[in-house]
């Protein structure tokens, strides 16, 4: 039969055991779970950055590329005309 | 001269063997046939089987402890290994969790945190074994250790054992080694009994990629976390995670490498044989050793069913269902339960691949064993 000791450390074992593990367990899981949100937000984020700067770039690609191409229209231009006034 | 050949005849082993220790040396033999043979646990089984035939041979003092000894030169190997490695020392067991930390990926954890619980609710069998064992009239700390082979992890039974209850070190930590190896017997009927062939059919959406930042976060958290809660269980679970971070952190290959392979091996060898050793005919012939079988496998039994039976009563509030199989990867058989959590899935449907979902409960019952281990020591010792 068992002992009233044995019995009340039983209790203490069994109680401080479960609640512990489980404690761990799930503090654990909620930990790995707001670190996980907080690094795909934060992949999202940079992600949505460097998009922003490739657009940016995009924009400043866009904006060298018009005026190289005005320059070269204004080039043609003047160069036509001065083709007609020889002519 | 007759009385010289009677001396002789008394140097030798034939002058005490006895059937005892006949039936040891066929279970030995038994160990080695179904490691060879059935392939069954061989890493274990195979050293454990052997060393039961050596630890069993008379007269040969292999498995005298330094501390019996008294003489130089007079302690046997095995009796060393066991002193320093278990009994005083007790590093082999950590060691064996560096190399099982080298070895482990918490991709699928990190991936489905949720599932992190199932290795808590998988070790409710250790706690019923505990109470059994109570009752059957173990002392407080026999039975701590018997309820432990319910988590299903050799190491942790020999880490706890050999601190609290030395004197069944031997025949728990083979009981745990066996029903380790039983995995494959054991668990489909108990799963199968208590689950639908809907719930085992159901399939779960495949784990995210997880990054490499993650991956070295979550063991240095889980240290922390742990080891400020229940430090006695540090041995275990630092030993664990600075494995995984050698691994994960990428930058030191040959440490993940030397953990994982060399250093595993050596511990490996060294504590299964010892552990063979240490089941001795005097240990295994008494009623008290029959007990701790049956609670062995009531223990993993239970595990194995409490951990199916919280996957369920998750899915009670979750809305992306959970596969209750993994329930059973909560014991911490690791690979094994989670590998035969994926068979059973694939009988069911063979599409279903619950591997990676298996591997989640199967890492926190690793943890989730050491965590009660460290709880059992905290209190009886």
């Amino acid at each position: 039969m068992i002992s009233v000791d044995n019995f009340n450390n039983g209790i203490i074992l069994t109680v401080l055991g479960l609640l512990v593990a489980f404690f761990l367990l799930i503090s654990l899981a909620f930990s790995v779970y707001i670190i996980s949100r907080i690094m795909i937000l934060g992949n999202r984020g940079s992600q949505y950055l460097s998009g922003l700067n490739r657009s940016k770039d995009e924009v400043h690609h866009n904006k060298s590329l018009a005026a190289a191409v005005a320059v070269t229209i204004l080039k043609n231009d003047r160069s036509n005309e001065s083709d007609h006034s020889g002519k | 001269m007759v009385f010289d050949f009677q001396n002789l005849f008394n140097t030798t082993g034939l002058s005490v063997i006895n059937w005892q220790i006949i039936v040891m040396l066929l279970v030995g033999g038994m160990f080695i046939y179904f490691s060879i043979a059935r392939d069954m646990e061989p890493y274990e089984l195979l050293p454990i089987g052997i060393g039961i035939i050596i630890g069993n041979l008379p007269l040969t003092g292999l498995n005298i402890s330094p501390i019996i000894a008294g003489g130089v030169q007079e302690a046997g190997i095995f009796g060393i290994v066991f002193h320093y490695g278990l009994a005083f020392w007790n590093i082999l067991p950590p060691i064996i969790f560096l190399g099982i930390g080298a070895l482990t990926d918490f991709g699928p954890l990190i991936a489905s945190p949720k599932t992190l619980v199932l290795g808590a609710a998988a070790q409710v069998g250790i706690f019923i074994a505990f109470w059994i064992a109570l009752f059957w009239g173990f002392p407080l700390v026999q039975a701590a250790s018997i309820g432990i082979i319910g988590g299903a992890d050799g190491p942790t039974t020999i880490f706890l054992t050999s601190q609290i209850a030395p004197s069944i070190l031997g025949v728990t930590a083979v009981i745990a080694y066996i029903y380790m190896a039983l995995v494959p017997f054991i668990q489909p009927p108990l799963v199968k009994l208590v689950t639908t062939k809907h719930e085992r059919s159901i399939e779960m959406k495949t784990p995210r990629d997880v990054g490499r930042t993650e991956k070295i976060i979550l063991p240095l958290l889980a240290m922390l976390l742990i080891i400020l809660i229940v430090p006695r269980s540090a041995p275990l679970i630092s030993m664990f995670m600075i494995g995984n971070i050698f691994k994960e952190s990428g930058v030191v290959p040959r440490l993940a490498d030397a953990a994982s392979n060399e250093i595993l091996n050596i511990a490996t060898v060294f504590l299964m044989l010892t552990i063979g050793t240490q089941l001795s005919a005097d240990s295994v012939f008494q009623f008290a050793t029959i007990k701790i079988l049956i609670l062995g496998v009531v223990a993993f039994g239970i595990s194995t069913v409490s951990g199916v039976l919280f996957a369920k009563l998750m899915n009670l509030v979750l809305k992306e269902k959970i596969n209750p199989l993994i329930g059973a990867a909560g014991v911490s058989a690791v690979p094994m339960a989670a590998r035969i959590a994926h068979q059973i899935a694939q009988e069911e449907n063979p599409h279903n691949y619950l591997l990676p979902h298996a591997m989640a409960p199967n890492v926190a019952g690793v943890i989730g064993s050491a965590v009660i281990a460290g709880v059992f020591l905290a209190i009886l010792n």
